[in-house]
Order: structure tokens, then C-alpha cells, then sequence
């Protein structure tokens, strides 16, 4: 604001002129006035900026279409100005055109040589009206003391229209990214000879939805000439402005305004009217820029982790004061970002320090460059960090990362790692009160010193143990083979059927072995006793008969009764018959006849076993 | 009389095998007695750094000492109180619940545990439990499952060996069925409570989250919908390993996925 007021201040003392301070030959053509009355007349003005004079030649009158010159001679100035000590000068060529009827008149582009260089001006259009729509002219005579007499009336003078004095607002985009910056400026346009006095500013200007940081500009500034629709401006910059969306979005800035009193030279070239008139002749003006429209467009989704909203362009630069240090003692990182964009909201980046060092919330200073067309600077974020312990430690690399504006792409940087030596050890802090227990207020109980109950780690659950089941399933099973056995017993012992039944086959098997044992020995009549025992107590048991003393036709009816084929009767008795030879007569049986017997003996029984099961 | 054999040949032959069980039994105790020296001895030497200040070095005595396959209630305090020196919050609160597992109700575990609590960043509702829980864990209070399971085996064997008795010819006369039948009676059910409590114990087991930040996700994706951001040293309950996912659940009931190294187990 202060700023701002400076710049109206030396609005207000700025005598109007024509100085221009020109590094290079610029040529410029303008007119007094782009719409006149059928009776008034237009001045068309060549100006030459930045040469010394030499080899400047009149240019010829322009060609007009609807206006007639009034001289063939143009009128000739030059304008010297200093400015900061350097000197500049420029040369103008005027001639007069009156209208030759209402409508659109044109002035063509004038060619003018200067230093063998050729310039060629715009074209300038006129439009010519009634007079009777133009302001009222003032007496063409010219009284020198009508300035000391009362005024015929208190008519004000006829304030500037908009094209005369204007401000226009200059955004360098009208569509950004959030967050970037976007430099507005406000320019005041007056007519040359335009003379302002008792400025201000009305309203406070706001942009909601912006950041926005004030750029400087000129305290006193040296107005620039600038050629607008062919006519000549004076114009200064009011206002600078960075603003940086805070969201994304429509969004707009509130239009600048100025009061002020304006003096228009027109009408007012009598020289001693301005000397002696007592009447003032500024006349009060509102100004307003337009009001500017921004869209600001959302940041793209593939920021990376450390990205915290920077926007703009920047590089990081990561200093340490020490490397190494005792516990206890402090050691400060700083980290300066530097560079154009929202340097005023930057966070700050992410350092991930070893939690063996208490991390203090970062300091943060700014050094903002407002001297400039854009806000460039540096943001520094310091970190006091006090390691706990001793030790080295790598402190990860701090990584910061901004959006791109121009380029449209996430961009990060990272410093290098940094390795901090503690050395050194602390001490546990004495706590300053304790519980009814004797247990520290706000701090953990000392320690154990000593442990009296280890235990294995680890373990293992109840129902992952094998052991469990074991301890479960044994006593049952145990329980259930006793059980089993129990009713098999207790069958047993109630059918003796059932129980010879089961013998038969493990009696004949050992009388069978019993008689092979004795197949080679020399008591044959023991060996035939055995075949007969084995064959006669399996035809017993499985019948459940008394097999002593029982007789051949006995043996044949019982067998036969119990569904054994006849001729398994018959083998049985040759069989029977043989064993008896055998008992009774054993000198006349050799080894073969007994191999024979006990292969007859061992396939006889289990034809009686399938026999008598059917 | 086979079994009958059958247990006299144990009976005759047994104690042939005892001095190899005693030897084998000895070696163990006594590589048991030299690991849990080790132990103490890493114990021990944890515990004067830390009166020292030098709790790195601390905590990398008492890793010794636990790598040992032994565990005390000191041992887990002391890492805990070196741990919350260094500001390791989570690992702090970690050491100190382990501790309270071996001790629930020392005072002072308890203390420490409590002011490294109040550090902590997140505060979750808790929700009341049902009844019947609170009934399991009074229940488990007094005895852990384990002495369950050994009261219902007892109940169990006496009633199978009052019944083998009557089942041998030459055994017992005397009427045992209604003493057995009581013994089963009761077996039975210590035993389904004992081993329901292992395989879903009241209080599931429990992990304290060691990452700074951390999110429970939705599913066991990186990429999952967030259902709860949470930070160092929260208490999360753990219902299904799957890997290097674990389904937890919060205080409040909340459940989702945490990555599995982010969390330590108590």
C-alpha cells in the first residue's frame, strides 16, 4: 500500500510531458484525437525516439482518405530530457488535417528515413461526427484579463472520458496451476498533457482465493510513451502483484481503483487564463481496472511422496554445522530453497532423522527478491537435532520435490546422506516426583537389576502340542482294547463251539510242525502219530466232536453230514489208513512215503476247512 | 495275561533304558544351565550399560540375552525402559506388554507401561466385552490351560485305569462305576475348556505397531481403501496371519490388514 501511495505521490507532482528516455530509434506515429467535429481539426504527430538528429529528414505529408491537410510544412519539435543523468531526445513532425465530411476518415502509414533506415508508421482511422456531438468549444478570442472577471458560470470543466485515462490490468495468463505464480500488473494510461493531482486509492484491493505478495515498483516513475489506437499515452505501473491460487478453480481479482483530479489540456492553451484564473480546473475522476479472471488448473496426481506443494522452480542446498558431537549437545541442519514460485507457504521438506535424536520443529526465515518482474527468493528451514545416545548415525537424504509450471512435471531433488558421529554418554534424568509407590511421576521405572525366573521363549500352544492328543487318546484306546478284549473273552467263554472252532487251525499246525520236526528223525511211528493228531483234532475242533475212538464209518456219516464230498472222504480214509501203516508198521515206510503223508496231511485240512464251511 | 506279560517285561526291562533317558536328560539340562548363564550374562551386562546411558549398546545386549531362548520379565523391562530412552515409543510399549505377560500384575511394569501409553498418538474407544468373556478370563485367571488340561487328564486317566482294573479278571471286586463315572464327567469338560482357551483364548493375541505411520487397509494390498490411519505403539489384536499381511483389530472393533513388519508381537 505504501508502495502504491509512493507511486500516486509522484503522480501527483508529475508535470506532464513528453520526455522519453529511448536506448534505441523507435518511430511512432499518433493523432491529437481519434473522433472529431466536422469543424474542429486533427493534429497527426511522427515521433522519432532515439536519435540524435542526424540524417533525419521531414517525411513527406501523409496520404488521408476524408481529410484535407491544412500545410504542406510540418511542424517540427524536439524534445531533450534527462533522466538518472542520461541524456535523450526526440523529434516529432506534425501537420494539421481538417475533415472533409462525417464519417470514417483513415491517415496512411508514413515512411520516414532515419540513419538510412527506413521506419514505416500504422495506419491511424478517424471517425468524424456532427459537431453538434461534440463538447461545446470555448471563444476562439482570446482575453487576456477574462480570468480576473467572475465566471460567467460555474460550468466544470468536461471531465477525461475513458480514453483519455484508464487503468488496465495486465495478468501474464489468464489460466495457471494452483499455487503458481502469476504476475499482475496495473498500468495507468493518460493522455499526454494529462495533468493528476490528489490520488488515492478507494477501496482496498482484494483477490480471494489467491496468495499474493506485492512487487516493488517505481516510487517515482518516469512515465513510458505508448501509442494506443494512434494516440499518444503516458503510461506508469501502479501496482505489481504475485498471486498464487490457493485452489483450483474460477477465480478472480478485484479491480484496482483510484480517485484522483484530473486536468486535461485541451481548451486550456491560454497562457495567461492559467496564470490568473481563479477557478480550479481539475476536475475529479474514479478509475477502475478491470476486474481479472484466472483459472487455475488442479496439480497433476503423480506427485511424488515428498512433494508438499512447491510450485514454481527451485533447488535445495543442505548444509550441517557439525558431524560430530557429544550426546547431548545440539547440532543444526539447515536446508535453503531458492528459486521463483510460492516461497511464502512453502513447507518445510521431511527430515527423517534416526529417532536416537530428538528432532526440534524447524525454524523458518524468507529473503524475498520483490525487486524484480516475478517473486524469486530463498526459504531456509533449520533443524536443531540432540542425538540421545552414542553412536554413528546416517541421517537419509532429504528429498524435496515441486511442480514444474513450465514444463508440467513433478520434479526432486535430494541432498546426500550425512553421517553424524556421537560420541560421549548420558544419564538417566533423576526424576523430580514420585507416586505413593515410590514409582516416578512422569518417567518409567528404574530398572530390574537382577533376574531370578528365566523361562524358555516361545511357548509352544496347548492344542499344537502332540503331547495333548496323546495324553487324551492313549487312556481311551487303552479303555477300548480292554473293552474289546472283555467281550471277546466273555464270547468265547460262553460258546465252546466257537472256541474249538478258533483252535482248530493253530492245533493242526502245530501237530504239522511237530511232524516235520520228525520227518527226519528215525521214529516214523511218532511222525504218523503227529499227521494223525493234526488231520483227526482239526476234524474235531471244527466240528466240535470228540475225534477219540471214533470210527471210520462214524468219521464218513459225521462228514458226510456236514456236506463233505465223498471223495474227500475217500483221501481221508487212504490217508487214515496210511497213517495207521505208518504207526503199526513203520519199518516199511521210507523217507518218500512220509514226504508224501505230510504233503497229503497239509492239503487235506484246508479241503475240510472249505468243506465243512459251506 | 499277554498285557499283563507284556507290562512285566516293561516292568524287568525298563530300567535298562532310564540311564540313556537320564544321560540325554542331563546333557539338555546342562546345555539348558550354560544357555540360560549366557543369558544372565548378556542380562547383566544390558543392564549396567543402561545405568551407563548407553542404551544402543544395551539393547544389543539384551538381543544376546534373548537370543539365547530364554525370557524374563527384567529382561523384557529393561529393553523396554532402554527402548523409550531412545524414543523407540513402539518398541518401549512392546517390551514393556511382553514383560507384563510374564508379570500381569507387577506395579512397576505397569507404571512404566502407562507413561509410555500416554505418548502414544492414537486413542481408541473400548468396547465392553460379553459377559461369557469375561467369565473365560476370570476362569483362565485362576488357572492357566494348561493346569486345566492337566486337572482334566488326571480326572481322565483315573477313571481308565479304575476301568482296566475291573476289566482284568483277577482285579478290583469293588463297584467303581459311579466314581468313574464322575471322573468323566468332569474330565470332559476341562478338557474341551482347556483346549478351546488355546485354540481362541479370550484375549487374542496382541501386537503393538512399530511404524511411525501406518494404515489398515481394506484388503492386504498396499493399494487397499484405508480404513484407519494409526500410529507408533498401538495395541492391535491379531486374528489371521496370512503371511506378510496380518488382519487386525483395534480397541474400537475396527478391522482391516497390517502390513506384518510394521507391527511387533508381544
Amino acid at each position: 500500500m505504501m508502495r502504491f501511495l509512493a507511486v500516486l505521490f509522484a503522480l501527483v507532482f508529475w508535470v506532464g510531458g513528453s520526455a522519453v528516455h529511448a536506448q534505441s530509434i523507435r518511430v511512432q506515429a499518433s493523432v491529437s484525437a481519434t473522433e472529431i467535429g466536422t469543424e474542429e481539426a486533427v493534429t497527426f504527430t511522427v515521433s522519432v525516439s532515439g536519435s540524435d538528429g542526424s540524417g533525419l529528414s521531414a517525411p513527406p505529408a501523409p496520404e488521408t482518405r476524408g481529410l484535407s491537410l491544412l500545410q504542406s510544412t510540418p511542424g517540427t519539435q524536439r524534445n531533450v530530457s534527462i533522466v538518472n543523468g542520461q541524456v535523450s531526445q526526440s523529434f516529432g513532425f506534425t501537420w494539421s488535417f481538417r475533415p472533409v465530411a462525417e464519417g470514417s476518415a483513415r491517415i496512411e502509414p508514413v515512411t520516414i528515413t532515419v540513419n538510412g533506415t527506413r521506419y514505416t508508421t500504422e495506419a491511424i482511422d478517424i471517425n468524424v461526427v456532427a459537431q453538434s456531438q461534440r463538447p461545446a468549444r470555448r471563444p476562439a478570442r482570446r482575453d487576456p484579463f477574462s480570468a480576473l472577471r467572475p465566471p460567467v458560470n460555474d460550468e466544470p470543466p468536461p471531465p477525461p472520458s475513458d480514453r483519455d485515462i484508464f487503468i488496465r490490468a495486465a495478468p501474464r495468463s489468464a489460466s495457471v496451476w494452483r499455487n503458481e505464480q502469476l504476475v499482475v500488473e496495473y498500468k495507468l494510461y493518460f493522455r499526454e498533457g494529462i495533468q493528476l493531482r490528489q490520488s488515492r486509492l478507494t477501496d482496498s484491493w482484494d483477490a480471494e482465493g489467491f496468495w499474493r505478495e506485492e512487487l516493488d515498483v517505481e516510487t517515482r516513475p518516469v512515465p513510458q510513451t505508448v501509442i494506443e489506437n494512434g494516440l499518444r499515452y503516458n503510461v506508469i505501473t501502479l501496482k505489481r502483484a504475485a498471486v498464487f491460487p490457493a485452489r483450483a478453480g474460477d477465480l478472480s481479482i478485484d479491480p484496482l481503483r483510484i480517485e484522483s483530479e484530473a486536468m486535461l489540456p485541451f481548451g486550456q492553451r491560454d497562457p495567461f487564463q492559467s496564470l490568473f484564473s481563479t477557478r480550479s480546473r481539475y476536475t475529479p475522476v474514479d478509475l477502475a481496472s478491470p476486474e481479472v479472471n484466472v483459472t487455475a488448473r488442479p496439480l497433476p496426481e503423480n506427485a511424488p511422496a515428498s512433494f508438499q506443494g512447491a510450485v514454481g522452480r527451485f533447488n535445495m542446498d543442505l548444509r550441517v554445522d557439525k558431524t560430530a558431537l557429544e550426546v547431548g549437545s545440539s547440532l543444526e541442519i539447515r536446508a535453503t530453497i531458492s528459486g521463483t514460485g510460492n516461497l511464502a507457504t512453502m513447507a518445510a521438506p521431511t527430515l527423517d532423522a534416526p529417532s536416537v535424536f530428538d528432532v526440534y520443529d524447524p525454524q523458518t526465515s524468507s529473503t524475498l527478491d520483490r525487486s524484480g518482474t516475478r517473486l524469486a527468493g530463498s526459504r531456509t528451514f533449520s533443524w536443531v537435532l540432540i542425538p540421545r545416545s552414542n553412536g554413528t548415525f546416517e541421517l537419509p537424504p532429504v528429498r524435496f520435490s515441486w511442480f514444474d509450471p513450465n514444463a508440467g512435471v513433478y520434479r526432486e531433488t535430494e541432498s546426500d546422506p550425512l553421517t553424524i558421529s556421537v560420541t560421549g554418554t548420558s544419564s538417566i534424568p533423576d526424576a523430580v516426583a514420585t507416586t505413593t509407590n515410590g514409582l516416578p511421576v512422569d518417567d518409567v521405572a528404574p530398572i530390574f537389576i537382577s533376574s531370578s525366573s528365566w523361562t524358555p521363549a516361545g511357548s509352544t500352544p496347548l492344542h499344537h502340542r502332540p503331547l495333548t492328543y496323546f495324553l487324551i487318546l492313549f487312556p481311551l484306546l487303552v479303555w477300548g482294547g480292554m473293552t474289546g478284549w472283555r467281550t471277546y473273552v466273555d464270547r468265547l467263554a460262553a460258546n465252546p463251539e466257537l472256541v474249538r472252532g478258533k483252535r482248530a487251525h493253530p492245533l493242526s499246525r502245530k501237530h504239522l510242525k511237530q511232524a516235520s520236526l520228525l520227518l527226519e528223525g528215525a521214529d516214523t511211528a511218532a511222525f504218523f502219530e503227529e499227521l494223525d493228531r493234526a488231520v483227526m483234532g482239526f476234524i474235531g475242533n471244527r466240528l466240535n466232536v470228540a475225534e477219540r475212538g471214533m470210527t471210520r464209518e462214524r468219521l464218513a456219516s459225521t462228514l458226510a453230514t456236514s456236506g463233505a464230498p465223498e471223495a474227500l472222504v475217500n483221501d481221508l480214509n487212504v490217508f487214515l489208513d496210511q497213517c495207521d501203516l505208518g504207526r503199526y508198521a513203520p519199518a516199511n515206510m521210507h523217507r518218500t512215503d512220509k514226504e508224501r503223508a505230510l504233503d497229503t496231511a497239509s492239503a487235506l485240512i484246508p479241503d475240510l476247512d472249505e468243506a465243512l464251511s459251506v | 495275561m499277554r498285557m499283563i506279560a507284556l507290562i512285566v517285561i516293561l516292568l524287568v526291562f525298563g530300567p535298562t533304558e532310564v540311564p540313556a533317558q537320564a544321560q540325554a536328560e542331563t546333557q539338555a539340562q546342562a546345555q539348558d544351565a550354560h544357555t540360560v548363564a549366557a543369558s544372565i550374562q548378556s542380562f547383566d551386562d544390558g543392564t549396567a550399560l543402561v545405568r551407563e546411558g548407553r542404551f544402543r549398546e544395551a539393547i544389543d545386549a539384551f538381543e544376546r540375552s534373548r537370543a539365547a531362548g530364554f525370557e524374563s520379565e527384567a529382561l523384557w523391562y529393561n529393553m523396554g525402559v532402554a527402548h523409550y530412552r531412545l524414543d523407540h515409543l513402539g518398541q518401549a510399549i512392546l517390551h514393556f506388554e511382553r514383560a507384563l505377560r510374564l508379570a500381569p500384575d507387577d506395579e512397576r511394569v505397569l507404571h512404566s507401561l502407562s507413561i509410555a501409553e500416554r505418548r502414544r498418538v492414537d486413542t481408541f474407544s473400548k468396547l465392553p466385552e460379553p459377559f461369557w468373556k469375561r467369565g473365560h478370563t476370570w476362569l483362565l485367571g485362576i488357572m492357566g490351560p494348561w493346569a486345566w488340561f492337566a486337572a482334566g487328564v488326571v480326572l481322565l486317566w483315573t477313571a481308565i485305569a479304575l476301568a482296566v482294573m475291573r476289566a482284568i479278571p483277577a482285579g478290583w471286586n469293588m463297584d467303581t462305576r459311579q466314581i468313574q463315572r464322575w471322573c468323566l464327567m468332569l474330565a470332559a469338560p476341562l478338557l474341551v475348556f482347556s483346549l478351546w482357551s488355546s485354540v481362541s483364548p479370550p484375549v487374542p493375541p496382541a501386537a503393538i505397531v512399530l511404524a511411525q505411520t501406518t494404515s489398515i487397509t481394506e484388503q492386504p494390498d498396499a493399494a487397499g481403501a484405508v480404513v484407519e490411519p494409526i500410529h507408533e505403539g498401538t495395541r492391535v489384536h491379531l486374528l489371521t496371519d496370512a503371511g506378510d499381511w496380518l488382519l487386525v483389530r483395534l480397541s474400537n472393533s475396527v478391522e482391516g490388514w497390517l502390513p506384518a513388519t510394521d507391527v511387533g508381537r508381544i
